[in-house]
């Protein structure tokens, strides 16, 4: 069987730290304001029996592809390990973006910030790098291709340092991705949506 | 690798947890850092920190040479001028030798900030070293703001810590009880494993007034009035002695728990120094203890007994005699937790084995910050807990050789320090840490007890980092000379007669055990623009102060080969691979304390006074401190200073970081400043609301001096929360710098700025360690 490529993400142990983010940015290159994958942060009850929950947001490589759905450029398609790609040379709508809107989890950018971070200092390898982002174009998480199949594990996953993150095939029943799948121990994040999504949530405590 | 990248290994030095990274290096320019997989305390994970190394070392807005001043201080535009390194050492090194000959060496100040930008924590050895053969007692560092109570200097009278940090062993232990301790995201290799602790059934136990990421994780949260950790510490010791969930036997073996203390003058029976006496309920007599007696005696731990006339009691009565008073119903009232909680921890806490104990700077914040950390170590030691696998340990104390070079400095040198002018008796003998910052303050604007005419400072944050900004800018501006090193410009360059370009940690080298290696961290790239590294400024000013020799003749190589020699190793052979020498510490050997002495045939015991544990410390009944930790509100408070909360009704704290910064560093850097755009005071949403404050809202702060009148203002944006209390509010520190990239301009520093530190009179302090109370300030807060 192909391979799916997928996460589990722990929100019990995610503390909300941020290294993902920084590690997608240093991998990625992505442009200011952009981000491949953020946290949100909710509160949920009253001081002192209050809970804070961290859950990192990030595309979550729908099988159902609302996005692709939305997109009459076709610019949208399921590549090789179920990871969802843009093909930044279809993406080429105007400021309105249906994709963007068509997510049910807000996951999808548009750059629209600066060209890069010190555009005037840029360094040899971020001159290619950042180039590579066109303003105007929707960005998204691939979980790492190149580096996942280069057989390395995405930056947020190596990075996070509470281990929040678990990177596997879906498809390999043996993976500790698939068990925690499986056992329902894992969810999608919008189970009724039923996207058929390829990154799944652990649920963490909520306020007593 | 074929496309040229090459991967350095090194590691992260921006805080004291030290991770391996491999850095990807590209035609001599770097192109990412990660994680090392097989570093052992990261596992290839990493901080956004480390993961941001690249816009830190290439941010435009470094520093790019030295300059001098050409307009005299108090004017707004210093005219900078920018000068050779020659011309900036060879000035500031004139500037020394001219100061040490018109009024002593006391009078030129060595400061420096803690790591993180700057590898501070690795060559500030060399920096002491440079003014310990210049003479001066006078060096600033950052321990009076950061971890006086968890490791140095008082503790050691009670536990003979020697100034070691604690060390816990997450895979063994059973309960995690953690103080003022945002450890999840400050000590980031710890996370997974307090994560993986608590997966196998480890309770964690959060005690923070701020429901902070680490809070958010526990097991239990116990939310408490800032700055009355003691009396909740006290009320757990009270539950304790009350159900007997002591551990009697460990108290009187190992702790002088058993010494008889005169009613009279709180001292011994039979004075200082051993033989101590113990009451013997054998034989109803006193035994001598020399601090060990035969197992014959049966001490008695209570009661009241008359000595040749004398009344005298155990030490361990005169504790539990303290915290009687002090029920969960009285710490209810003083602390907000609830009664049911208190007991319910206590309980926990003391049956759970082996229980660890970690805590941080959160309980040094406070006027009464060093008896807070005395009473819960104490309770590692009463119930059975004290360096035992997973409970309260130490870190081993293997290191490198001491250059410091302690032995250079005057005899006199400790009663000249400004320490001990100050009368802080503990401390004084503790060179490193000259703090509270407010004493160097006082006296270049007093000078008393003598002037302060110079200062070098490294990697600090001087104008913003303490408490009392406004005091501090105003003394800065009063030096004859001062000298400012840094990645970036700072506020208090606004000062400085000659500001240096340093090189960050990556640019820097330097020897360290990054587990499982001892290895030589290699510039990964050279300094950019003109910067140097801070050793390299530390090295080159020895040499014109004409400390050559005592400096390996400038060779910085040298250097670190005598500090590697009790390894029996140079840094060529550390170098010689890409990461250094396999490097298995010794294991962690606990209960050495038991172990015989050959030459006496004793017990080795403890660094303490007494040889033991100490319960009661009779060391400091005779400096004219409390021999135990009485409960003492903190200073200012609404219950200490009530006339102060008239007006000002909040309950501030500060202190708290997120992962991604450190302090006061970095918010410069984008990567990170995305993470939090800008500088926050949390406030509770009931609260908020009777304010008519809504989430966004910029806000203006301002707090009193000790008489009342206001201290000082600053402005920041509302975050809404229910992780406060409604009468408190906390603002994270270390907010004043700008991000270009991001539009985001400087804040400044004093009134205004968003800088906490310019919020607090600094004429509260701590008797014994000399922290100002910044735990529990009166503040008055209103919608712009």
């Amino acid at each position: 069987m192909m391979s799916r490529y997928g996460l589990a993400i722990d929100m019990g142990r995610c503390t909300g730290c941020f290294a993902c983010v920084i590690a997608c940015k240093s991998e990625n290159s992505t442009l200011p304001g952009t981000f491949w994958i953020r946290i949100e942060e909710k509160e949920q009850g009253a001081y002192p029996d209050v809970a804070k929950i961290f859950t990192p947001m990030l595309c979550t490589q729908c099988g159902e592809m609302p996005c692709a759905e939305a997109c009459a450029l076709g610019a949208i398609s399921i590549a090789e390990g179920g990871v969802v790609l843009i093909d930044d040379e279809l993406c080429l709508c105007g400021d309105v973006k249906p994709c963007v809107a068509a997510c049910p989890f807000g996951v999808m950018a548009v750059n629209k910030g600066k060209p890069a971070y010190f555009p005037e200092y840029l360094t040899p390898d971020e001159r290619d790098a950042y180039e590579a982002h066109r303003h105007g174009a929707v960005e998204k998480c691939h979980l790492c291709y190149p580096r996942i199949t280069a057989g390395l594990q995405p930056a947020c996953v190596q990075a996070c340092p509470s281990k929040a993150m678990v990177f596997g095939d879906l498809h390999e029943p043996g993976s500790e991705l698939a068990q925690l799948v499986s056992s329902a121990e894992a969810k999608p994040l919008r189970e009724d949506l039923k996207v058929d999504p390829s990154v799944f949530y652990v649920p963490g405590r909520s306020a007593t | 690798m074929n496309d040229g990248t090459e991967k350095i290994f090194s590691y992260c030095i921006h805080c004291a947890a030290l991770c391996g990274v491999v850095a990807h290096v590209k035609d001599g320019y770097l192109v990412k850092v990660e994680g090392d997989p097989e570093a052992s305390n990261n596992a290839g994970t990493l901080c956004p920190k480390g993961l941001a190394a690249k816009q830190e070392i290439y941010h435009p807005e470094r520093l790019k040479h030295p300059m001098k001043r050409t307009r005299p201080k108090g004017n707004a535009d210093p005219g900078w001028v920018r000068i050779s390194w020659d011309e900036a050492l060879d000035t500031i090194a004139e500037k020394m030798k001219e100061i040490k000959e018109r009024y002593g060496p006391e009078a030129f100040f060595f400061q420096k900030g803690s790591t993180d930008g700057s590898s501070g924590t690795e060559w500030y050895r060399f920096f002491n070293r440079l003014g310990s053969l210049y003479g001066t007692p006078n060096f600033g560092g950052t321990g009076h703001i950061c971890c006086y109570s968890r490791s140095c200097p008082g503790l050691p009278l009670h536990l003979g810590n020697k100034g070691l940090h604690p060390s816990i062993d997450y895979e063994k232990t059973n309960l995690i009880l953690l103080v003022g301790y945002n450890i999840l995201h400050t000590k980031p290799p710890l996370a997974r494993r307090i994560l993986d602790a608590q997966r196998r059934g480890a309770k964690l136990i959060v005690v923070d007034p701020l429901l902070s990421h680490t809070a958010a994780k526990a097991d239990v949260w116990l939310a408490l009035r800032p700055g009355t950790d003691l009396a909740l510490f006290l009320a757990l010791h009270h539950v304790i002695i009350r159900e007997r969930l002591y551990d009697a036997d460990f108290l009187t073996s190992w702790t002088n728990a058993p010494f008889l203390v005169r009613e009279d003058n709180g001292q011994f029976l039979d004075g200082t120094g051993a033989p101590y006496r113990v009451w013997d309920s054998k034989r109803g007599e006193p035994y001598p203890a020399d601090p060990w007696f035969p197992s014959h005696v049966q001490p008695a731990l209570t009661g009241s007994y008359t000595v040749n006339g004398v009344r005298c009691k155990p030490a361990w009565q005169l504790f539990a005699e303290m915290v009687e008073p002090c029920s969960p119903e009285w710490a209810q009232e003083v602390t907000w937790v609830p009664a049911e909680e208190i007991r319910r921890l206590a309980r926990i806490y003391a049956t759970t084995k082996p229980a660890s104990t970690d805590w941080y700077n959160g309980l040094h914040r406070g006027s009464n910050g060093y008896y807070t950390a005395v009473a819960l170590a104490l309770l590692s030691v009463v119930t059975g807990n004290w360096d035992v696998p997973g409970g309260l340990s130490f870190e081993s104390d293997v290191s490198f050789r001491d250059v410091k070079g302690s032995e250079f400095l005057p005899r006199d040198w400790v009663g000249k320090s400004l320490v001990a002018a100050a009368g802080f008796k503990v401390r004084a003998h503790n060179k490193e840490y000259v703090g509270p910052m407010n004493l160097v303050a006082d006296a270049i604007l007093t000078e008393r007890p003598y002037p302060i005419k110079g200062m070098l400072s490294l990697a600090s944050g001087l104008a913003t980092s303490n408490p009392n900004s406004k005091r501090m800018m105003e003394a800065l501006g009063h030096l004859g000379f001062l000298a400012v090193g840094d990645i970036w410009q700072t506020p208090a360059m606004a000062v400085a007669d000659i500001v240096l370009p340093c090189a960050t940690a990556w640019e820097s080298e330097f020897v360290n055990f990054n587990p499982p290696y001892l290895m030589y961290r290699r510039p990964i790239v050279k300094a950019q623009y003109e910067s140097w590294p801070d050793l390299k400024i530390v090295f080159e000013l020895a040499k014109r102060l004409g400390y050559a020799k005592q400096f390996w003749d400038g060779d910085l190589h040298k250097a670190f080969d005598e500090m590697l020699d009790p390894f029996k190793l140079t840094v060529a052979e550390l170098a010689a691979s890409p990461k250094g020498v396999r490097f298995e510490p010794p294991q962690p050997r606990h209960k050495t304390y038991a172990t015989i002495d050959e030459k006496t045939g004793k017990p080795k015991g403890f660094a303490t006074p007494t040889g033991r544990l100490e319960i009661y410390s009779e060391k400091l009944k005779s400096l004219g401190y409390d021999p135990l930790p009485y409960w003492r509100e903190p200073e200012p408070g609404p219950v200490s200073t009530p006339e102060l909360f008239r007006e000002f009704p909040l309950i501030l704290s500060s202190g708290f970081k997120p992962m991604y910064w450190l302090h006061g560093q970095m918010r410069a850097v984008p990567w990170l400043r995305e993470c939090q755009e800008e500088p926050l005071i949390l406030i509770n949403r009931r609260t908020a609301s009777k304010l008519q404050i809504h989430d966004g809202d910029q806000l203006l702060v301002e707090t009193p001096k000790r008489d009342g009148t206001v201290q000082g203002f600053i402005r920041l944006k509302a975050l809404l929360t229910e992780s406060v209390h409604p009468q408190v509010v906390y603002i994270p520190y270390g907010w004043w710098q700008g991000c270009e990239s991001l539009g985001l301009k400087d804040h400044g520093a004093l009134d205004g700025s968003a800088n906490v530190n310019n919020l607090y009179d600094d004429s509260f302090t701590d008797p014994l360690s000399g922290t100002i109370g910044m735990a529990s300030y009166p503040c008055r807060v209103r919608k712009e």
